[in-house]
């Protein structure tokens, strides 16, 4: 083997362990391919700015679908300092790759929906078990499991990363660029809502020690409090309203998941509704990404319960009882 | 050496560690005489955290004869116990002397392999960070003094410490939620992780916060000249809603630099030089 003393040929092979690394562990598929592409462009914007030397004998071939990877890529945006900015973009595209974000990258993009509906059950499942259970030996082991449903959306990146800015936008552009992207990201939303509802409605005995000591806190602190205080109170309309959850076709048939699917979607509706009065049922289905059926089944029932009620021109708003729920908005606790 | 070392001072890559992928190391392209380990905060990444002080090379001479050890780890699943026995245990293998095969890929070296040991060792933390650097040293004080003859003395008790608003005191407890306030599961995310060993050990006059602090004045009062390095500089944001402004006994006397926020008070930039001249010299 020779020996070369290079900074810049060893930025290049530092970037190929790199990533090949992370390709690996992309496991094949979309993600995969989108990640080659994204090297690639890394690599041929290094090349342009002298970050890395031009010889290379280990390009990625560029794969067909890539376009929505490397789409706008400028120079220019590397401002007046071109390889510090490439450098540190570069570790920091890197770095948001977590374990747990890789993992809920490739299931996004690659698990088949048998799949990805078992994983959605089992995170709701485990986070359920972990905070009804006390003492429990195996929380850690769970929280790892649960870990690409609770962080592995949470990117870090910021908004001028070029080549890894499909990452940072990945809401909108998988959303857009895949044929299950927005099916997929309802289901997901979905899940985070019945997630929060339960942590909220099994810690709702702390709240108000909690509140108290943040309205002696900083105004951003207050709003979060006051966001927490909306779901509990939400989560508490549903649970006390005479007969929703054999209104909403759950009763003691419905399984413990779907009725609490259920209340994150009676949740998302109220909400829609009282940040929209007079709301069109296609429009509500979009907002909350139900079916345009749920909602024919759901309006009629929440309307009897009088959360809800119809407008003249076919629309909806809150009725007296959903007005109860919006009292309990935020920037009302103060 | 090729033309652009002179515009861009290190190179990195990420070094493996226990198995792990975390840890990243910015290596001078000229022969290095200090050893500069930065360790983040809670729900913080390893280099990203610290942005900026990877270019701090191009503006001083001091950051040119440095090598920059990253140490990442994940604060929201590891123990702090945990993460500071690997600070501990991994920190050897790095100084005095770096090895030799972190110097190449492939048969490519980023500068000679010929440089002599590392002289200086600063260890820089940031809010939990800043724990986790106390607790490393802490521990290394006390099994080396507990052992007397039986051990060498441990090199990191060569260490420097400069601390960017240490959660060496705890955690405020509205603080707790500010960190999830971005992340598209937030809530959810901070009610689970309340029933984590970090949240515990974050709470203000937790069992561990009063053990590490009684052990460290302890140590570093009984014994000034060898554990030195238990004491702490100390550089705090204000205002700070995160963690609790409180500093041991046997630290330097602390600063504050306002304007700053508790996120932002360690991130140097072309107008905001305090936290590369904190590291440098101990003072703002």
């Amino acid at each position: 083997m020779s020996t070369t003393v290079s900074p810049t040929l060893f930025r290049l092979r530092s970037f190929e362990s790199e990533f090949d690394r992370l390709i690996s562990a992309a496991g094949g598929g979309l993600f995969s391919d989108a990640l080659r592409s994204e090297a690639d462009a890394w690599l041929q914007l290094g090349q342009e700015i002298d970050y890395f030397p031009t010889t290379n004998d280990g390009a990625w071939a560029r794969t067909t679908n890539g376009s929505w990877v490397t789409h706008g890529l400028d120079r220019d945006a590397l401002g007046a300092e071109p390889l510090s900015e490439f450098d540190g973009g570069l570790v920091e595209a890197w770095e948001d790759l977590t374990p747990a974000r890789l993992e809920f990258l490739a299931l996004l993009l690659d698990a088949d929906e048998r799949a990805w509906h078992a994983r959605l059950t089992e995170v709701v499942e485990l986070m359920t078990n972990a905070v009804e259970t006390t003492d429990n030996p195996a929380l850690g082991e769970q929280l790892d499991r649960a870990s690409w449903f609770l962080l592995g959306a949470d990117s870090q990146l910021s908004d001028g990363l070029l080549p890894a800015r499909w990452r940072s936008m990945d809401l909108a552009t998988i959303e857009q660029q895949t044929e299950f992207g927005a099916i997929r990201f309802a289901e997901l939303h979905e899940a985070w809502a019945v997630a929060e509802m339960t942590a909220t409605r099994l810690t709702s005995r702390e709240l108000e020690a909690e509140l108290a000591n943040a309205r002696r806190g900083p105004t951003v602190m207050r709003n979060v409090w006051n966001r927490f205080l909306h779901r509990v109170r939400a989560f508490e309309v549903l649970e006390t309203s005479t007969g929703l959850p054999e209104a909403l076709g759950s009763g003691a048939g419905g399984s413990d998941a779907r009725r609490r699917r259920e209340a994150a979607r009676t949740e998302r509706t109220l909400a829609a509704v009282t940040k929209r009065p007079g709301i069109s049922i296609p429009e509500l289905a979009e907002e909350i990404g139900a079916t345009r059926k749920q909602l024919h089944q759901l309006l009629p029932k929440l309307e009897r319960e009088g959360m809800v009620e119809e407008t003249r021109s076919g629309g909806w708003r809150p009725g007296p009882a959903g007005r109860r729920f919006e009292s309990a908005g935020p920037g009302q606790e103060d | 050496m090729d033309s652009h070392s002179s515009r861009l001072t290190h190179s990195h890559r990420r070094v493996s560690v226990e198995g792990q992928n975390d840890w990243v190391i910015y290596l001078n392209h000229d022969s290095p005489t200090r050893l500069v380990v930065f360790v983040h905060g809670f729900r913080g990444r390893a280099v990203a955290s610290w942005r900026r002080f990877e270019e701090c090379g191009l503006a001083s001479v001091w950051w040119r004869e440095s090598d920059l050890l990253f140490v990442g780890y994940d604060s929201t699943r590891e123990s702090i116990v945990g993460v500071a026995k690997r600070l501990g245990h991994e920190l050897p293998r790095f100084y005095p002397n770096l090895p030799p095969d972190l110097l190449q890929l492939d048969g490519t070296f980023v500068r000679a392999p010929d440089a002599a040991p590392y002289t200086e060792l600063l260890l820089v933390g940031h809010s939990l960070g800043g724990l986790i650097v106390r607790l490393a040293l802490v521990d290394a004080a006390q099994e080396w003094l507990e052992s007397p003859g039986t051990r060498p003395r441990p090199p990191l008790l060569d260490a420097e410490q400069r601390l960017f608003s240490p959660a060496s005191g705890g955690f405020r407890a509205a603080g707790w939620l500010g960190f999830f306030q971005t992340a598209p599961t937030g809530l959810a995310l901070a009610m689970y992780l309340r029933l984590s060993s970090a949240y515990t050990d974050l709470q203000p006059r937790s069992p561990l916060l009063q053990e590490t602090r009684q052990r460290t004045e302890r140590y570093a009062g009984v014994h000034p000249r060898d554990c030195a390095a238990l004491r702490a500089r100390i550089l705090w944001s204000n205002p700070d809603n995160i963690v609790e402004s409180r500093r041991y006994d046997t630290d330097y006397v602390d600063h504050a630099v306002y304007g700053r926020t508790h996120q932002t008070v360690c991130k140097p930039d072309r107008l905001y030089e305090t936290p590369r001249i904190f590291v440098e010299t101990g003072a703002p």
